[in-house]
């Protein structure tokens, strides 16, 4: 054989692997793709009658499973084979990868796992002390989750943590007393919290939107009434965000969420738990029709005629589901914490102004407060700004006072600052649409007021 | 102070006064006037601004609001101007430092002063514009005249050189330090505190209050309508056509005044008026169809030119 | 085989091995060093390919594109003129053909067109040539010019037809041409870079807007001015007041004269940008002029999504919309005016105060969003007002909307090169605001023209180390960049920390990064100088100031120490050394540092000066900043040797502008 056939024949077997290694690559990413994965639960084990979906977090033998759209239930693969209880999976950006909290034994702590898809493989992302749960894929590889915390007075907490794949790098991102849980990514990069006030008093749920950093939480959307329970959102490819909201569908437009709630539009009577968008206007439901005993799989499209359940069973709740498919990798936000320090600053433009064009003049100093103490307070500027630096990671509120020491406004709800984050307000309780006046505060003109205790 | 359409503007020590629809407004510092105290007013015929020379800079004041130069902001020559002249798309000015012009169009400045005009010192004092000339009063520098065509400064001074008195009153200026300039009709008139000059492109004649019908040596302000000039001086405004003079004096007592005709005493050249000047010494003029308006120490005067040689007159 | 010639061969290969291991393991370190370690493919081209104006490479991998800028419709609706700004042409368009007619050379970097009264006529505000293209639209071929101030832009033509006012941009005033005589009457001064004009449907006033905002005081709110002529006597009548808003581009009337809307931007630069969350770094939205003479800015962003370089705005004949071209964002917005009537009408003007910063405005006025190609600049509506034309600057495209149904019914492609090079992906990029924050801003945003906005921002959200804007126009060769000089290439620039600090989102890829400097380096330029003769000559203030800027000895005749000099740090052909320096302009709110000396050419452009932009004038750096002489030894001079100076410095070009003069007939006669 001459020497260049030898080389052609090598460059024929070298295109032949790599074709077959990205025919091997292709087949294995189409594979699942298009499947529907959810959460199945024994309907003997929930309390199908209650909405609020924390009661059924860490039920015993919950399974995740795998379908094809629209065959029986009889189809269903088990993805969670060998764990006592699995449940909140959630497919990496890319769709190969499925991150899942899940008890492996009984009496297990629940800890956060992945799931290769292609061959099945599963690994244990977290070493948790307590219960981690309600895991989602951040751009870069990186998993946040909720993680149960108990505090030094006995209260039980859940905060967002965050690792990598390997479970290394652990960060906690929220740190407030609040029940924390991560309900979804925005395709700007930050997380999305539900977020429950748990003490001194319980409040509603709201929604929190988070830097992967942990920097600046602010409201994302909160129901006007006394809601307890906003599960999961979704954002859709036409920039809205679709959640279930106390058992109804609810949406919301991305940019202006505070005041754009509406119902999304459906012929289907019973109360929801999840809901995942499939494509413009189509979703896949988890939803207990009125007279069903459990929670079962529903399409909703355009049309009346597309709104067809497909997945029911007596014996089981079908809950958490997602479709297999690559999905828009949202924006990676550079962070802006140096791990180096312990402190962070807060600017308030002007503590006097809450309501829009509304100025209480009579608050005269600021008050820092942390859980059971007050960690500082320092005089408001003439125009009502203040300037001051904060440890880091740890619950804080504001409240203002008159020169009497009397409380003009707050307290706040609570925030925290991570190391070296920089925030920012407008007022006290102002419009949270309003962007700041074009001026500089007084307070920025010296340096900030130290109230680190 | 100037006229401009159906306005007045009057520059006061306290500020910048319009008078508009019978009613005024005074424009300070809290305004954007660069200083209170304004000492000379032009406004642009092309643009209708007003440029208002202060104490401490020279500000452009167009529909409302003002705009400031000054010699740290702008190539300004001095913050103090005595005078600012509109000449067409330039603006110039009469500083403790010079002499300066901007080019509106462009924005350029420049500046005239002893390093690159004939002047003694750059205290400038006035400035008109006439003949394709700009005509500087220097202090102690007689007048200086910019040629606008050939770019070139040539100096009228005062031939004796004598300080105290005016040994030939026709062979130039009357003083080389120079208080006034003004051009129209092809003559440029000159004020002194020491007496009047005349020139008319080939001769200088003086005037002074001991021989003519001139109020007074001391002249504060000088301005040219047509043939006639008008003497703002310490005793009085004079008006001059290079034949007749007419003196409009305020008699001290009440609003009545006189008019004296060609400075002569015969009772039949001093007229009795009724109305007159708020005070006699006078610091400005200027005219609007009809009407003149004369700024005193002691208030504005508003006159109605009834005939050739009668000036009706009121207090403001 | 020769043994020797196979030893050879394994020699020059193992040679040849080490030396591209040694030379990768350099380009590594090159790349890395002059990047800051952004992680990234090495590439050697956008550094040291791209940039390059000239030459066979430069040829191959650009590409000469259209860049239309603005448009206007005839009056009988069958043809569209429309300015291709790179290309220095105005184009005849027939849109019913998706056919460019005639292709008509014009000044240069045009700007804007208006037809006559007669549509005999078109006008061409040629930017970088001072002066108007008259074109008879017969014969399509150029009739006569028109002297005006430098850099003509936005146009309008009054009622009767025979006045057309001029915004000249680089001279800050309006030019008034009488049509009869082809010549400037007047010229009025306009507000800090005015671009804008709309006349009046009943002819009694005239609105120019204005980019930059009018000198303010240090850290205080930006001042923008819209200038009102009166229509009868073209005097100035009104000089209306924009706080806390700028890059005011153009300017509409509604066709009964009832309101006046502007585009505009509403930056935060006093605010400490602790955040980008809510709109605290920019704005961007419209301002209002009602007959009754108030004023109102209303926001057209969301708190979660801002449309960003608001350009053009035009009326629709029945008065009841209004549509935004949203160059950044590519979008438009069709606003419903009679709401806006409402709005403005029903609140006082406290109430107008607090609304100019809400974010929730747009819901209420805001009829829909229409999604264009890149950058949609100019907008034209045809006479009926049922379509809608969006010049799309960065696709040499134009869309074409139905006003009834508010969606894209083609786009017409004028027929620009169809390859999209490196710097073109890199200006879609700068143009482009989709990679800040919730689309806040674009590069362009604070670049306008690739310049600067004239503007400090706290970036550090401190209230420290503020930092003065600087124009990224021929910026090839001056490294380092930054004030501080800490960013050795504009690829450093643009890397990490201007993700973290500026853009505050995913930073650029390396491939777009590539673009974006390869656009930058190449693409930006100054545009003429306008105090500079032809030929590189100089006035006789510029002769004097220029041996002011040379000297070595003192007024009185002392020797000046080598770095008090001028021509120490301000050498070379952009007038920099390129090094640190401390000119004694530090202050308490700057954390120590060194400056980076500033290139000078076309300094004149770049007020406010120094760092911080405390200097308002060019004057103020050594009349007010240098009390000790540590900006170079100047405190001897008298104001007329520092207005020499001054002079001088405004006349600072770069070389290759020298002989680039040919149409300076007006800075000859001016100067």
């Amino acid at each position: 054989m001459s020497r260049s056939n030898n080389i052609f024949g090598i460059f024929v077997a070298s295109m032949i692997l790599s074709l077959s290694v990205l025919w091997s690559g292709c087949a294995s990413q189409q594979k699942e793709d298009g499947k529907v994965i959810f959460t199945r639960i024994p309907a003997i084990s929930a309390n199908a009658n209650s909405p609020d979906p924390q009661s059924l977090k860490y039920l015993p033998g919950m399974q995740i499973v795998i379908a094809d759209m629209g065959t029986s239930p009889e189809n269903l693969r088990l993805l969670s084979h060998g764990f006592f209880s699995a449940r909140a999976p959630e497919v990496d950006f890319d769709g190969l990868t499925v991150v899942f909290s899940a008890q492996q034994n009984e009496g297990d702590i629940w800890q956060i796992w992945t799931l290769h898809l292609a061959d099945n493989t599963v690994t244990q992302v977290t070493q948790c002390k307590y219960n981690c749960t309600d895991p989602a894929w951040l751009p870069g590889g990186r998993i946040a989750y909720s993680k149960q915390q108990l505090n030094e007075k006995g209260l039980v907490f859940h905060a967002i943590f965050s690792c990598l794949q390997d479970g290394t790098d652990e960060v906690q991102i929220t740190f407030q007393p609040h029940e924390d849980f991560h309900t979804g990514m925005l395709n700007d990069g930050r997380l999305l919290v539900s977020s429950k006030q748990l003490y001194p008093e319980e409040g509603k749920v709201k929604y929190l939107a988070v830097h992967p950093d942990g920097t600046k939480a602010e409201l994302f959307y909160e129901a006007s009434d006394s809601l307890q329970y906003m599960g999961k959102a979704w954002e859709t490819d036409d920039h809205r965000l679709v959640f279930v909201e106390s058992g109804a569908l609810a949406t919301v437009r991305f940019n202006r969420p505070l005041h754009s709630r509406a119902t999304v539009e459906h012929h289907i009577r019973g109360t929801f738990w999840s809901i995942f968008p499939t494509g413009k206007n189509n979703f896949i439901a988890s939803v207990k029709q009125t007279n069903a005993q459990t929670y079962g799989l529903t399409r909703i499209g355009d049309t009346p005629d597309t709104d067809e359940p497909y997945y029911n069973d007596e014996e089981y709740h079908f809950i958490e589901p997602i479709v297999v498919m690559s999905r828009p990798v949202p924006k990676k936000l550079p962070s802006i914490v140096m791990t180096d320090r312990s402190t962070g600053y807060f600017i308030c433009m002007d503590a006097k102004r809450s309501e829009p064009g509304a100025i209480d003049t009579s608050a005269t100093s600021v008050q820092l407060l942390g859980l059971d103490e007050v960690l500082g307070e320092t005089t408001l500027e003439e125009d009502g700004s203040f300037y001051i630096e904060v440890g880091a990671d740890r619950p804080i509120r504001f409240q203002t006072l008159n020169e009497k020491g009397e409380v003009v406004n707050g307290p706040s709800s609570w925030m925290w600052l991570r190391p070296n984050e920089r925030r920012g307000c407008v007022g006290c309780h102002e419009d949270r649409e309003m962007a700041p006046p074009n001026v500089v505060p007084k307070a920025i003109e010296k340096a900030p007021f130290a109230m680190i205790k | 102070m100037r006229t401009d359409e159906d306005r007045v503007w009057v520059g006061t020590n306290q500020g910048l006064a319009l008078l508009e629809n019978g009613k005024w407004k005074v424009y300070t510092e809290a305004d954007g006037l660069a200083h209170r105290s304004v000492l000379a007013l032009d406004v642009s015929p092309i643009t209708g601004d007003l440029w208002v020379a202060t104490m401490s800079g020279l500000n452009r004041f167009s529909a409302g609001k003002f705009t400031t130069y000054t010699q740290f902001n702008s190539g300004l020559a001095n913050d103090v101007i005595y005078s600012v002249i509109c000449d067409g798309k330039d603006v110039w000015v009469a500083t403790g430092g010079g002499a300066g012009m901007l080019d509106t169009y462009t924005g350029k400045w420049a500046i005239y002063t002893e390093q690159n005009a004939p002047m003694h010192e750059p205290w400038t004092y006035s400035i008109c514009a006439g003949g394709g000339n700009i005509y500087i009063a220097a202090w102690g520098g007689g007048v200086i005249e910019w040629n606008k065509a050939k770019k070139e400064f040539r100096d009228y001074i005062d031939p004796d050189g004598e300080m105290e008195i005016d040994l030939f009153p026709d062979d130039g200026v009357v003083h080389d330090i120079t208080t006034a300039v003004t051009y129209d009709d092809d003559i440029l008139w000159v004020a002194t505190y020491f007496g009047l000059s005349r020139y008319d492109g080939k001769r200088w004649k003086g005037y002074f209050d001991h021989d003519s019908g001139l109020a007074s040596n001391f002249i504060n302000y000088i301005k040219a309508n047509g043939e006639v000039a008008w003497m703002c001086t310490d005793n009085g405004l004079s008006s001059f056509n290079g034949e007749t003079w007419i003196t409009y004096k305020n008699l001290g007592t009440d609003q009545s005044g006189q008019v004296i005709v060609n400075g002569k005493s015969p009772k039949e050249n001093i007229l009795k008026a009724s109305s007159s000047l708020s005070h006699n010494f006078t610091i400005g003029v200027d005219f609007k169809d009809n009407d003149i308006w004369v700024a005193t120490s002691h208030g504005l005067s508003h006159g109605v030119v009834v005939g050739q040689t009668e000036v009706k007159t009121s207090k403001l | 085989m020769n043994k020797k010639l196979i030893y050879g061969l394994f020699f020059l290969a193992f040679a040849l091995a080490v030396g591209f291991s040694a030379f990768r393991k350099w380009a590594v370190n090159h790349a890395t060093y002059m990047t800051g370690g952004v992680p990234h493919p090495i590439n050697c081209a956008p550094c040291h390919i791209y940039p390059e104006r000239d030459g066979i490479l430069a040829n191959i991998l650009n590409e000469d594109y259209l860049s239309p800028l603005n448009a206007v419709c005839s009056s009988d609706g069958s043809a569209l003129y429309v300015i291709a700004q790179d290309a220095d042409m105005l184009l005849i368009v027939d849109p019913a053909q998706d056919k460019v007619e005639t292709q008509i050379a014009v000044g240069r970097r045009p700007h804007s067109v208006v037809v006559s009264k007669d549509g005999k006529s078109a006008y061409v505000s040629n930017q970088w040539d001072n002066n108007l293209y008259v074109i008879d639209l017969a014969s399509n071929t150029v009739s006569d010019t028109i002297l005006t101030g430098a850099g003509p832009a936005g146009m309008g033509l009054s009622v009767n037809g025979q006045l057309l006012y001029i915004a000249n941009t680089y001279t800050n005033n309006i030019s008034v041409v009488d049509l009869a005589s082809n010549t400037e009457i007047k010229r009025l001064y306009g507000g800090n870079y005015p671009t804008g004009v709309a006349v009046s449907p009943l002819d009694n006033q005239v609105f120019v807007s204005s980019q930059r905002t009018l000198p303010v005081p240090f850290r205080t709110e930006p001042i923008t001015e819209v200038t009102v002529l009166n229509g009868k006597n073209q005097r100035v009548e009104e000089r209306l007041n924009f706080r806390s808003a700028h890059i005011m581009e153009n300017i509409a009337v509604s066709p009964d004269g009832d309101m006046a809307i502007t585009t505009l931007i509403r930056p935060k630069n006093l605010v400490p940008s602790a955040q980008i969350e809510r709109g605290w770094m920019i704005n961007h939205g419209i301002g209002i002029v009602t007959k009754e003479g108030k004023k109102a800015q209303l926001l057209l962003d969301e708190p979660n999504a801002f449309y960003a370089d608001p350009y053009d705005v035009v009326i629709h004949p029945n008065g009841k919309y209004a549509y935004v071209s949203h160059a950044g964002a590519d979008m438009i917005s069709a606003i419903d005016l009679d709401v806006v009537r409402n709005i403005v009408s029903q609140s006082s003007q406290h109430e107008l105060e607090n609304l100019a910063n809400y974010l929730g405005m747009s819901d209420q006025i805001v009829l829909k969003r229409i999604k264009t190609g890149a950058n949609p600049r100019g907008l034209a509506l045809s006479p009926d007002g049922k379509t809608l034309y969006a010049v799309e600057q960065m696709t040499d495209h134009i869309t074409m909307i139905d006003t009834e149904k508010l969606e894209v019914v083609k786009t017409i492609d004028l027929g620009g090169p169809s390859r999209t090079t490196v710097t073109r992906k890199g200006g879609q990029l700068f143009r482009n605001a989709g990679h800040t924050f919730h689309q806040q801003y674009s590069c362009y945003t604070c670049h306008p023209d690739g310049h600067e906005d004239g503007l400090t921002y706290d970036l550090t959200g401190s209230g420290r180390d503020l930092a003065n804007v600087q124009t990224l126009r021929d910026l090839n060769g001056t490294a380092p960049f930054k004030w501080n000089g800490k960013n050795v290439s504009v690829y450093m620039q643009c890397g990490m920390r201007f993700s973290k600090f500026v853009t505050r989102t995913e930073s650029f890829s390396p491939g777009d990064l590539n673009s974006l400097v390869a656009y930058i380096m190449r693409e930006l330029t100054h545009p003429p100088n306008i105090h500079a003769l032809p030929g590189g000559e100089l006035t006789e203030a510029q002769k004097r100031g220029k041996a002011i800027f040379e000297r070595t000895i003192t007024v009185d005749g002392r020797e000046i120490p080598e770095k008090d000099q001028c021509i120490t740090c301000h050498n070379g052909p952009s007038y920099s050394n390129f090094q640190m320096a401390d000119v004694g302009s530090l202050k308490d709110t700057d954390n120590p540092t060194l400056f980076d000396s500033p290139n000078l050419n076309n300094v004149y452009e770049s007020a406010p000066y120094l760092h911080d932009g405390s200097a308002a004038t060019l004057e103020e750096i050594w009349t007010v900043f240098n009390p000790n002489d540590t900006h170079g030894y100047a405190n001897d001079m008298t104001k007329d040797q520092l207005n020499d100076l001054v002079e001088y410095l405004k006349s600072l070009k770069g070389a290759e502008y020298t002989s680039d003069q040919l149409n300076y007939e007006v800075n000859k006669s001016q100067l």
